[in-house]
């Protein structure tokens, strides 16, 4: 006898008007109807015959389709009834051994970082996600000059958001930005004339004007990610401030640039690593989206990003979120 | 303190169980094997009878050090030597082989300094014998596929006959070697009765297996007692059939958690403290039929190929016997 499991990386959500499966390992959901999201859950690990019995005859057909769509998409497969117990579901626990795993560094025309500081500091506490962020133009050879300090170091994955200037990609090409320091990421050009991507998508232009840290937080569909880490960061934790550190523009010590307050100043000698030792920085690493009004209720919730800097209230939906998942519609 | 040997580029699991450690509070050395040979990082002074090995100008504290991680050493790497302009390429394989000496009798000084010390795992143990490991996984009473070791066209038409569907493996660990534009590799092959035809009558003694028909594999982690398994679906993909290491990029194998019973556990935790090993990658099939066949055993296992898809946090797991090890 057997019965229909779902492979543990493919994790079924509920919303309020839609219900989707999440695959973690294939980056992708789709949405399923009601009655089969009731099928994985309520009714998971039963007979296919017994299943039938909690609906009308004339649904059989359709709960028949649906396994077999699942199957043929690889979302599970068909599981002997004693070997249940051998396939565990996904553990949903979230460790990490970084006290700060990301960092966002901001500069604008007025900037003064001591870049060599900032990078030793973040090296030292294994930070491993950097995303550099220039609102005023930054000539690749500036930029250069500032990444020269991030070598042989922890730094994994280097995100740079620069504006753009006519000859940027010449200067890119010239300076040989992507095999000098080859844990960047993607570069992301803002202001741009144009919306393209080249080199292998690692250089992005975009439209979309950047002129401060407040030009930050949109929701979009195209962001979302799937995979385990967020998934599971999302169980217990803010999937955008947990573990993060923010330098803004005049060197100010931030969970997130686009906050009021800050907890020191690089610049004037305070130490990344005190700061975000307090136990103040880290306030609103614990919200996650199934305490935040509206979001708990949305099927996207583990795996949207999330922003805490333009809400009406800290427990409020993000502002730049268009989605309303009591009609399942962007608006 | 524990000391980790590797390379200077590894894989994230290395990087990921030293964040651990030091996560931990807990010190640690990182000796890199590819950087240990580089002109300029190593330097070995006898004062009378106390031996001083410095590395990038660091003395190594072999007091302090209880803890050894051997992760991995070195890749044979001579590309400094063909670079050489000077050289005379023929004798660059006399050369290569006379440096390959000296290299080992480096790395066995300081493997010699540190033997007393708890490895994870000693690299005299990590080299086991893929057939000796058939042997004893029989031993214990683990399933294994019908195998055959044969140097002639006759024989292996006779393997052939009984199995109908068999595959060839290496008797080694599998190779990978690189030219311009293909990657080779060594891994498992089906062999049809048209490749066999197609074999001279005598061949280099080779490795033979009844093919097992998988309803899926499994991949267990064990470390210390524990055996942390994965099951791989592959069989709706041609590509991945033999060996899922012919990975496929578009629609990875699915990677879920298993559990495997525990008779089988304890089997494999009685095979793995027989062949005295603490850690390993194991490769098992499940087969149609519903048995568990045993496969082989890596001692160097990947572990972040099955910590990461059943999220097990198996980097932390190491850490913390290493730190356990390393402090008793
Ligand atoms: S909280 Fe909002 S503004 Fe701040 S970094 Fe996150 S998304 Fe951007
Ligand atoms: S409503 Fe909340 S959970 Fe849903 S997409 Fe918007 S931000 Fe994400």
């Amino acid at each position: 006898m057997v019965v229909f499991k779902l492979f543990a990386c493919c994790i079924p959500v509920k919303g309020f008007a839609n219900y989707i499966i999440c695959d973690l390992q294939r980056a992708a959901f789709i949405n399923i109807p009601e009655v089969l999201y009731e099928i994985l859950t309520v009714h998971k690990n039963k007979e296919i015959s017994k299943i039938k019995h909690n609906y009308n005859k004339e649904n059989y057909r359709f709960i028949d389709e649906y396994f077999e769509y699942l199957e043929n998409n690889e979302y599970g497969f068909w599981c002997d009834i004693d070997e249940i117990k051998n396939f565990p579901d996904l553990n949903l626990k979230f460790e990490s051994s970084e006290l700060i795993n990301n960092a966002i560094i901001d500069i604008d025309k007025n900037s003064k970082h001591d870049y060599g500081k900032i990078f030793n500091e973040l090296n030292e506490l294994r930070c491993k996600f950097i995303e550099i962020r220039s609102f005023d133009i930054l000539r690749i050879c500036d930029l250069c000059e500032i990444l020269y300090h991030t070598n042989s170091k922890i730094f994994r994955n280097i995100d740079i958001i620069i504006k753009y200037y006519r000859d940027i990609e010449n200067d890119i090409n010239e300076n040989k930005l992507f095999s000098k320091f080859t844990n960047i990421n993607a570069v992301s050009i803002h202001s741009s004339p144009k919306n393209e991507k080249s080199f292998n998508g690692k250089l992005v232009y975009s439209k979309k004007v950047i002129k401060t840290c407040n030009d930050c937080g949109e929701i979009d569909i195209d962001k979302f990610t799937l995979n385990i880490d967020t998934f599971t960061e999302a169980q217990h934790f803010n999937t955008c401030l947990n573990k993060k550190v923010s330098i803004d523009s005049n060197g100010n010590i931030k969970n997130c640039p686009a906050f009021n307050y800050s907890y020191g100043n690089v610049n004037e000698g305070d130490s990344i690593r005190n700061v975000v030792r307090s136990q103040e920085f880290s306030r609103y690493w614990p919200i996650t989206k199934d305490q935040i009004q509206t979001c708990k209720d949305c099927e996207y919730r583990y795996i949207c990003s999330d922003c805490r800097a333009f809400v009406d209230s800290i427990f409020d939906k993000p502002k730049k979120c268009n989605y309303n998942p009591y009609t399942g519609k962007w608006e | 303190m524990i000391l980790i040997i590797s390379k200077e580029h590894t894989e994230l699991s290395t990087e990921e169980v030293i964040d651990w450690i030091d996560f931990f509070g807990k010190d640690f050395i990182r000796i890199n094997g590819d950087e240990f040979f580089k002109k300029g990082n190593v330097e070995i002074t006898l004062n009378n009878s106390e031996l001083v090995i410095k590395y990038k100008d660091i003395e190594i504290p072999f007091g302090k050090i209880n803890s050894v991680w051997f992760r991995r050493w070195w890749d044979r790497d001579f590309h400094d030597l063909y670079d050489n302009k000077n050289i005379n390429y023929s004798i660059v394989d006399q050369l290569i082989f006379h440096q390959s000496g000296n290299i080992v009798s480096l790395r066995d000084l300081l493997f010699k300094y540190l033997d007393k010390k708890k490895w994870l795992s000693h690299p005299s143990k990590i080299a086991i014998n893929k057939i000796h490991v058939l042997v004893e996984a029989s031993k214990v009473g683990l399933n294994i596929p019908e195998t055959k070791i044969c140097s002639t066209k006759k024989e292996l038409i006779d393997f052939f006959n009984i199995h109908k569907k068999i595959i060839s493996k290496d008797l080694n660990d599998p190779i990978f070697f690189f030219d311009e534009q293909y990657c080779y590799t060594s891994i498992t092959n089906a062999i049809s009765r048209q490749k066999i035809l197609n074999l001279p009558d005598e061949f280099f003694p080779s490795f033979f297996q009844k093919l097992v028909e998988k309803k899926f594999e499994i991949r267990v982690f064990y470390l210390n007692k524990k055996c942390y398994s994965m099951a791989i679906f592959s069989q709706s993909d041609k590509q991945t059939k033999i060996d899922f290491r012919n990975y496929n990029e578009d629609k990875p194998n699915r990677f879920v958690p298993y559990k495997l019973p525990r008779d089988i556990e304890k089997k494999i935790i009685q095979l793995m403290q027989n062949l005295d090993l603490t850690t390993g990658s194991i490769d098992m099939i499940k087969n149609k039929t519903g048995d568990y066949i045993f496969l082989e055993i890596n001692p160097v296992g990947q572990f972040g190929m099955v910590s990461k898809p059943c999220n097990y946090y198996l980097e932390k797991e190491v850490a913390e016997y290493l730190i356990s090890q390393d402090n008793g």
